[in-house]
């Protein structure tokens, strides 16, 4: 029989923990990047809807533009929102999974894991958190 | 070459009110001629000539402003498409860097999604091999399964992450995805070259064993990891 010591026990907990710590920060990442991402696409909008409206004549004017845009659609395109929810869905989960009394170690996670529900949202739809 | 002065909106506008104020004097004043004319039965030749000749100014001064105008309203267009197209690719070259900008960012976060993927493999992996310790040990520890304070649901933030990367293929094609220098991982292959090797804790890093492909069941570590880990084969 193999004799595991506590002391590796211990050596192998820490590497758990610096495992989930790589995990954590991550998925903390991933919503800073989408919130990013998110907010680009805002602005971005908000930029086509300015030409659409008042540059006369945008597609005659900025033929250029509009080849730019179809050859746009054909890159890689990212359902961000979906995205967004499903790792949002991940982050919930840590966190509903950390919020029980017997845990307190839950400040050792990244930020965006103790705020709330509503304030990532908040963060992902208007960027502000 | 020479220089032609560019005229502005304003002045061609202050121009062509200029040229119609004159033509409404020609105008009436052509009326005036031709009225004449009309009743000149009792006018002497000279006379009747002299109002032609002056018709005939009248008319070729009426064709210059009427030509002068034409090109002024042209000229008024020109301008004028010259300011929306300077517009409009102000706003396609904003619009073209902000484009830009969103193919590096979606890979950047494509990529994370499998680091991350892989990172639970990781992790549930060093898990799996420390249950399979602690069992061999006779339980005389905790499960260091769990050593970690902080509790990940490994699977249900696994299964988000899956369909999060299923959904990013359906979207785009996977020429496309690895076009963009995305590796797509092959989760199986991925968790059987994971689970090949094994560190125990700082302490000795067995060698690789060799890959096993084809699915297992889950909870069931490979056979060349538990050879890897000192854990009893089956």
């Amino acid at each position: 029989m193999n004799v595991v010591s506590v002391d590796a026990y211990t050596k192998t907990s820490k590497q758990i923990e610096k495992e989930k710590n790589k995990v954590f920060n991550t998925l903390a990442a991933l919503h800073d990047d989408l919130c990013e991402l998110a907010q680009l696409e805002r602005d971005l909008e908000a930029e086509r809807v300015q030409g659409v409206t008042h540059v006369r004549g945008f597609a005659h004017n900025a033929p250029e533009l509009v080849e730019h845009i179809n050859a746009a659609n054909r890159q890689l395109v990212l359902p961000t929102q979906k995205v967004w929810s499903l790792v949002d869905s991940a982050i919930a989960i840590v966190d509903a999974a950390n919020k029980s009394a017997m845990n307190g170690s839950v400040d050792q996670l990244p930020a965006v894991f103790t705020k709330s529900a509503a304030n990532r949202l908040q963060e992902f739809t208007t960027g502000q958190g | 070459m020479v220089a032609t002065k560019v005229l502005t909106i304003e002045e061609i506008d202050a121009r062509a009110t200029a040229n119609n104020a004159r033509l409404e004097v020609i105008n009436a004043e052509l009326k005036t001629k031709n009225d004449a004319l009309g009743s000149a039965r009792g006018f002497q030749l000279p006379t009747v000539s002299m109002i032609h000749k002056a018709i005939d100014n009248l008319e070729y001064e009426k064709r210059e402003i009427e030509a002068g105008q034409e090109f002024l309203a042209q000229e008024r267009e020109r301008i004028q498409n010259a300011t929306t197209q300077a517009e409009a690719e102000a706003a396609a070259s904003e619009y073209n860097s902000m484009l830009d900008d969103l193919t590096p960012r979606a890979t950047t976060i494509i990529k994370s999604l499998y680091a991350v993927q892989t990172q639970l493999l990781e992790l549930e992996n060093i898990q799996e091999l420390m249950s399979e310790k602690a069992a061999v040990a006779g339980k005389l520890v905790i499960n260091p399964a769990f050593a970690g304070a902080i509790i990940i649901q490994i699977d249900q933030v696994k299964a988000n992450i899956n369909q999060v990367l299923n959904q990013i293929v359906a979207f785009n094609s996977r020429e496309l995805i690895e076009k963009a220098g995305i590796e797509i991982v092959d989760m199986h292959a991925e968790r059987a070259r994971i689970s090949s090797r094994f560190s125990f804790g700082d302490s000795a890093v067995i060698g690789r064993a060799p890959i096993e492909t084809g699915s297992k069941p889950k909870g069931v570590l490979y056979e060349s990891a538990r050879r890897a880990a000192d854990l009893p084969t089956r």
